[in-house]
């Protein structure tokens, strides 16, 4: 059985607003979810209910008001600068919207160049590894030298993830990384994900309000609601995709 | 009969990378009562098509072709007379309705603007009148409603402000490009209900311009499918789905979650370096030596037409 890598415990997060009158949202309330190393977990709910929060907290993107995340068993805040970064780096998102994920005014291999360097790659090996990541991701050497705009949104996704696995994560957690694409560009992303994580054993959080999607990737899964996490047996989900 | 007829049009934008040539022959017609779903991949040409029938063209456009309506080729209407034209007989509700709405006048201002401008109301009988569209449109508390800004309002109430406004002239014709796009599935059908109730209120026809086939499958009925700047399928919804005849409609349908996600191989082609012959040959599984020579015409398949060499 694979070990536990993420375990996010008892998280609560709250909102508030107002300058003289404070206000105060509660998103998430006691919160407990844990993932495993390579399967992929997915993570469903309304629109609203503290899904893509709960991901930034576990990605260490937001501080939550209450609780704690744990990566191989060591509280992410208790982790000095040195470790944080490496937790950074093994623990990546994947956004919803692909052209915003990437700087618009870079071209791609400008954005990709940056993680190399942040790495520390020797310079000279930077094209042979980008040319590796496009391949993997079925990009070709030609959309290099083009910015986002210039790309369509199936690309820019895929671009966007090659940019995550320069830096071989352990965990991507994918924020509803299909939802912006066509039915036919999301059937090729959703193939090329499962082929990934079969060949770099990588762990997916899959934050995702399309029952059809989560059923085809997720090994388990939980519904996001009244901010608890209430796990979905496979016999679930196929109803929740039929009633859908 | 049909009620506005598009024949062979073309649209070709002039850019510094070469001529795109975003839409590639298309002839479709609409009938009266009728919903036409246009169906394709995101930069296919589909908005461009909702574009030219609204005679909104950007500078570097060069289009020819006809749009019948009423006719006359609307294409060669002056911007005045289109204008008149403009709301009143055919309108569009854009897809993404948190940017189609001005920010700086209340959703009551914006629904009755056509009230006030082209049928002379007073501002507040056109107010009266915009809050009875609202209330069709699912709005309970319609006068809070048309007093707030499109800020104040989800994605989804802008989309169906968006709808009442755009049928407070009861047009004939109601372009509706992308109208779902970006919204949760519970609003989705809200906006879709809404969609099928100002049909019936106003007995417009609807020209759905979508890449969902579940939204078009709903309340289309007929359906054509677009593939890089041309119609490669068109024919009654329910047929098409039970048995698609061109080999990019079946792998469309087969990418779809119930048929397990199965992929189209390669990418959709440039626009400006488009293919020789059949533009979906080199994606084809059903893919023959003549496909590469020759661009297909439009041939008749039963009760449909299909762009496809085997069907000529």
């Amino acid at each position: 059985m694979s070990a536990v890598c993420l375990n996010a415990r008892s998280i609560s997060k709250a909102y508030e607003s107002g300058l003289i009158f404070k206000r105060r949202r509660s998103i998430l309330e006691d919160v407990s979810l844990e993932l495993k190393s390579g399967e992929t977990f997915g993570l469903v709910g309304d629109s609203g209910s503290g899904k893509s929060t709960l991901g930034r907290i576990i990605a260490g993107l937001e501080r939550p008001t209450g609780g704690d995340v744990l990566f191989h068993g060591k509280s992410i805040y208790e982790m000095n600068g040195a470790e944080f970064s490496k937790f950074r780096r093994s623990v990546q998102t994947l956004f919803q919207d692909p052209e915003g994920s990437l700087n618009p005014r870079k071209s791609i291999e400008r954005s990709m160049h940056d993680v190399l360097r942040l790495i520390g790659l020797p310079m000279r090996d930077w094209r042979r590894r980008t040319s590796e990541m496009l391949q993997m991701v079925g990009l070709t050497e030609e959309i290099l030298c083009r910015r986002p705009d210039q790309l369509s949104g199936g690309q820019n996704q895929r671009a966007a993830l090659g940019r995550v696995l320069l830096l071989e994560p352990e965990v991507i957690v994918l924020d509803e990384p299909t939802s912006a694409l066509d039915i036919s560009v999301q059937a090729q992303m959703l193939h090329m994900l499962k082929d990934l994580q079969r060949d770099l054993s990588t762990g997916y959080l899959l934050i995702s309000h399309d029952m059809d999607v989560v059923k085809f990737m997720a090994d388990r899964a939980g519904c996001l609601e009244q901010g608890r996490v209430i796990p979905l047996d496979g016999k679930s989900i196929a109803l929740c995709s039929e009633i859908r | 009969m049909s009620l506005l007829e598009a024949r062979h049009l073309f649209v070709e934008f002039w850019t510094p990378a070469g001529r795109v040539k975003a839409v590639d022959d298309v002839s479709f017609e609409i009938g009266k009562d009728e919903t036409l779903a246009l169906v394709g991949e995101t930069g296919c040409g589909k908005s461009v098509v909702a574009g030219a029938i609204m005679g909104l063209f950007s500078e570097n456009a060069h289009f020819k072709g006809e749009v019948i309506y009423n006719g006359k080729n609307i294409l060669e209407l002056c911007e005045r007379e289109m204008s008149m034209i403009r709301g009143s007989e055919i309108s569009m509700i854009f897809q993404n309705p948190s940017l189609a709405l001005n920010p700086v006048y209340t959703i009551g201002d914006q629904v009755s603007e056509l009230l006030r401008t082209r049928c002379g109301r007073k501002k507040r009988q056109a107010l009266k009148i915009s809050e009875n569209l609202l209330q069709h449109m699912g709005f309970s508390d319609t006068g809070t409603v048309a007093g707030m800004y499109p800020f104040q309002l989800s994605g989804g109430m802008n989309q169906r402000a968006m709808i009442a406004a755009s049928m407070a002239l009861s047009p004939k014709i109601l372009i509706a490009d992308e109208p779902t796009k970006g919204l949760d599935g519970s609003l989705v059908r809200d906006v879709v209900r809404e969609m099928e109730c100002a049909r019936e209120i106003s007995g417009s026809s609807i020209l759905l311009i979508t890449h969902d086939l579940s939204l078009a499958r709903e309340i289309s009925d007929r359906i054509a499918i677009m593939y890089s700047g041309e119609i490669l399928e068109i024919g009654g919804t329910d047929e098409f789905f039970k048995s698609p005849s061109h080999p990019y409609s079946k792998a469309l349908l087969n990418s779809l979650p119930e048929r397990g996600f199965q992929p189209i191989p390669g990418q959709s082609p440039s626009m400006i370096h488009s293919p020789q012959g059949c533009k979906f040959h080199p994606r084809c599984s059903r893919s023959m030596e003549d496909c590469s020579s020759g661009r297909p015409a439009m041939a008749r398949h039963g009760k449909r037409m299909v762009r496809c060499r085997l069907f000529a």
